[in-house]
């Protein structure tokens, strides 16, 4: 199961590694990354971001929905990650066990080719086509929220879409 | 009541604390001590910790094993009815972190799990010379 799917474009980061490892109590930590996925010093960092005891797949957004669909995870607690809203976006459609999705840091380092991103909220900054995935991602009807740390409320999604 | 207080010599313990509230937003769990940058005398604020924690447990983390601000601490400890305020030195940012972010009862039990854990963070990262992917399987990841 996925305990909770992150948007956080810093990937695995202190605030991740330190913070929300504890607190959601996640024994597996899956990046779902396409450029990940096949760049070797980048998994070289994700890697020595990784907190000890906790384990580690770095794999491209299809096969993680692979993953995350294997039956053999289905009691284990992972914890999912991706660096923008459309790759979350696509995991939500396909995966169905996922108790909550926490787009919490995001667009400070895309590209500007859309323009001038949106700013929703002082960490989410989206393009057109990021927001326009962000409204599909509420769509899909599970629980969407923005908490950059656990101590921050749970901001809804769709109340910044208004 | 804070259970958690942090004791170094100079800003070590502020800065702990600044560096906890940026990745947490927890530093409010923290009383710190920032000893002999000026000359005032920081034994009151040990033994108002103390204290305050009436009978609750209690962790004290100081900076250096056999520093004046270790033996300090185990000066005040000393003779305290609460047996359960737990003293641990060579603190660094991710014991302070599991203490921060722990909910479970604090206990000898728990101090010495946390202490275990945190002494593996520190680690001599030698950047390997090349940087082939080592992949790992599913099968070791669902184990």
């Amino acid at each position: 199961m996925i305990v909770q799917l992150r948007v956080d474009d810093r990937l695995i980061h202190g605030q991740v590694a330190l913070v929300w490892t504890k607190e959601l109590n996640t024994p597996g930590i899956v990046v779902a990354n396409d450029n990940a996925s096949t760049s070797a010093p980048v998994q070289m960092t994700l890697k020595m971001a990784t907190p000890t005891g906790k384990k580690l797949l770095i794999r491209s957004v299809d096969e993680s929905i692979k993953v995350f669909n294997n039956p053999k995870g289905k009691d284990m607690r992972m914890f999912a990650l991706t660096n923008n809203i459309k790759d979350a976006l696509k995991i939500a459609q396909n995966v169905d066990n996922i108790l909550g999705i926490n787009v919490a840091n995001v667009g400070r380092f895309a590209d500007k080719s859309e323009g001038e991103p949106e700013k929703l909220t002082n960490t989410i900054m989206v393009s057109p086509s990021e927001k326009k995935a962000l409204e599909e991602l509420v769509k899909v009807g599970k629980p969407t929220f923005t908490q950059v740390i656990p101590s921050n409320n749970k901001v809804s999604i769709s109340s910044l879409l208004k | 009541m804070n259970r958690i207080l942090v004791a170094s010599h100079g800003k070590l313990a502020s800065g702990l604390k600044s560096s906890i509230e940026l990745l947490s937003g927890l530093g409010e769990k923290l009383s710190v001590i920032d000893a002999y940058i000026d000359d005032t005398d920081y034994t009151d604020q040990i033994d108002y910790f103390i204290k305050q924690l009436k009978h609750e447990p209690g962790v004290i983390l100081t900076d250096i094993k056999g520093g004046s601000v270790n033996q300090r601490v185990v000066q005040r400890l000393l003779g305290q009815e609460n047996k359960n305020v737990f003293v641990i030195t060579g603190v660094n940012l991710p014991l302070v972190m599991s203490f921060v972010l722990n909910k479970d009862p604090v206990d000898r039990n728990l101090v010495d799990k946390i202490v275990a854990e945190s002494k593996l963070e520190v680690i001599d990262w030698q950047i390997p010379d090349n940087t082939d992917k080592s992949e790992e399987s599913n099968s070791d990841f669902f184990n």
